[in-house]
């Protein structure tokens, strides 16, 4: 079953100096119940089929057919007001989702370590806590698809670990769909993968082939086996964020 | 691929099961966002949302202070409160929806943000919102007036009130959303809206009957449908209320048209309302 498909997309930006073309006639295919990691250099519009496939923009032509709910992207804040608290926040998520917003509240407030601060407003949240909120958040919720754009999970010490163990979790129950520009990454949490390059994706059964494939395409990639790169992507993502931080 | 996993695909469901579930989950969207908006209406205070309900009201008190000053009296019935109340909600119901539809897109902040949550929505809650209060405010205000001793404002003939109001809600409706897509692209729109719908005001017949102006005026003013829609409700409250000019098909006619032309509108500028 294909849980994302893209039919002959095309996407364009118009700035005041200059028209940037993104895709012109991009196919894609990302199958129901696999991870898809999607590798690509800066520019290659990582982020524009990210947002395509998860319906904040839309194609100038062409179709997105999606089966099953997504999610927003992971750690996005778009849709949380500041001056509600965290818990009418998860409510309104779930209720326009259809799933339980109780549930969602009570896993966020344990699994971040929130109980105290859940029925506060989220202008009150301290950075660290927010960041927490986010990603617990984001994974709060039994979508069918899950979509991220570079920032997987994050966060702090030992909440970091639980998180990147929860995105595992969440893997092996749904689609997940992320990009990302480093292969350490790819490695731990894609099962296919895929290069987007020149407009188009390709797309290979087998992660090191894609890894391999991205390599001699970008050279200014991080080595593969290089530290914790996930710190840079997180910067990366702060200034590629296009509605800014939460206020 | 087996049988089986055809028949639960749930894209291969009948068209009206999608299109039952398409309804459920926009009805799902629509109700949440109200109890948002209610809620951030309430951020400041818990008064604050009780306030916008009365709003209206202290409006409609400040008018009466005015009339009763100038020492007018009502140009029909007996009471000056019922008959500007009877103008004045319906009056309401079309401004509030109407104009505040026209920012809803961008206060909402939430363009986008949940796959679900779509332009349309968004303006509708609000709309529908707007309409809620309305009703609430309607009722109130009429059982307040009958607690005064104005036996009329229970309604002869309720349910020419509820149909006038129904059609009042559809042409708002129909031009808020018109007002929502401009609204989206020209954001100076909610001030000139805001301030040309005041005209409306003097044209709708909120403080006369529009039967008992000179035909100089009358050939004019009977293009408003907003006053065609003062007249039928107040047909629901008084029994022998000059209805020479009220024309009910154009007033449901101008509602549809404007709510087809609005639905058309966000269709044709969807990839763009942001």
């Amino acid at each position: 079953m294909i849980a994302v498909r893209l039919i002959d997309v095309a996407k364009m930006y118009r700035t005041a100096r200059r028209q940037a073309r993104v895709f012109e006639h991009l196919d894609a295919a990302f199958p129901g119940g696999a991870s898809v990691g999607i590798l690509g250099a800066r520019g290659s519009g990582k982020s524009t089929l990210i947002r395509l496939i998860g319906g904040s923009t839309l194609p100038d032509r062409g179709k997105v057919r999606r089966v099953g709910s997504i999610s927003p992207p992971i750690a996005s804040g778009q849709a949380y007001h500041a001056a509600l608290t965290g818990r009418e926040n998860l409510h309104f998520v779930a209720r326009v989702n259809g799933f339980d917003g109780e549930a969602a509240t009570h896993f966020v407030a344990r699994f971040a370590d929130l109980e105290q601060v859940i029925d506060q407003p989220m202008s009150t949240y301290t950075r660290e806590r927010r960041a927490r909120f986010m990603f617990a958040a984001s994974y709060a919720m039994p979508f069918d698809i899950f979509i991220a754009d570079e920032a997987l999970f994050g966060g702090e010490g030992a909440f970091r670990e639980r998180c990147s163990e929860l995105v595992q979790a969440r893997r092996a129950q749904s689609t997940l769909i992320f990009t990302t520009r480093s292969p350490q990454m790819m490695r731990r949490f894609a099962d296919i993968g895929a290069v987007l390059h020149g407009g188009r994706l390709y797309t290979f059964p087998n992660v090191g082939d894609a890894i391999r494939a991205y390599l001699s395409i970008d050279r200014n990639a991080p080595p593969d086996a290089g530290g914790m790169p996930d710190d840079e992507e997180h910067e990366e993502r702060s200034i590629e964020e296009p509605f800014g931080p939460l206020v | 691929m087996s049988f089986s996993s055809f028949f639960t695909e749930p894209g291969s469901t009948s068209r009206s099961g999608r299109f039952g579930e398409g309804l459920r989950t926009q009805g799902r969207v629509i109700i949440a966002l109200m109890l948002r908006e209610m809620r951030l209406r309430s951020v400041q205070s818990r008064m604050s949302y009780l306030l916008a309900l009365f709003e209206p009201i202290l409006h409609l008190a400040v008018m009466i202070a005015i009339f009763t000053f100038l020492g007018r009296r009502p140009d029909f019935g007996t009471s000056m409160l019922l008959f500007l109340a009877t103008g004045i909600v319906p009056f309401f119901l079309f401004t509030h929806v109407s104009g505040r539809t026209t920012g809803a897109i961008r206060s909402s902040g939430l363009v986008r943000a949940l796959a679900p949550v779509q332009p349309l929505d968004i303006i509708l809650a609000r709309a529908l919102l707007e309409t809620a209060t309305l009703v609430i405010i309607g009722t109130l205000l009429f059982c307040f007036i009958y607690s005064t001793g104005v036996k009329e404002a229970a309604p002869v003939r309720p349910m020419n009130a509820v149909q006038a109001f129904a059609a009042t809600g559809v042409l708002a409706i129909g031009v808020g959303l018109i007002n929502g897509v401009i609204g989206a692209f020209f954001h100076l729109w909610a001030v000139i809206y805001g301030v040309s719908s005041r005209v409306l005001l003097f044209t709708s017949g909120v403080f006369y009957v529009p039967d008992f102006m000179p035909p100089q005026v009358r050939q004019y003013i009977v293009w408003n449908p907003l006053m065609h829609a003062l007249e039928w409700f107040r047909t629901g409250f008084y029994l022998t209320y000059p209805t020479s000019l009220l024309d009910k098909p154009y007033l449901l006619g101008f509602g549809l048209a404007t709510v087809l032309i609005g639905l058309a509108l966000e269709r044709v500028f969807r990839p763009r309302l942001v």
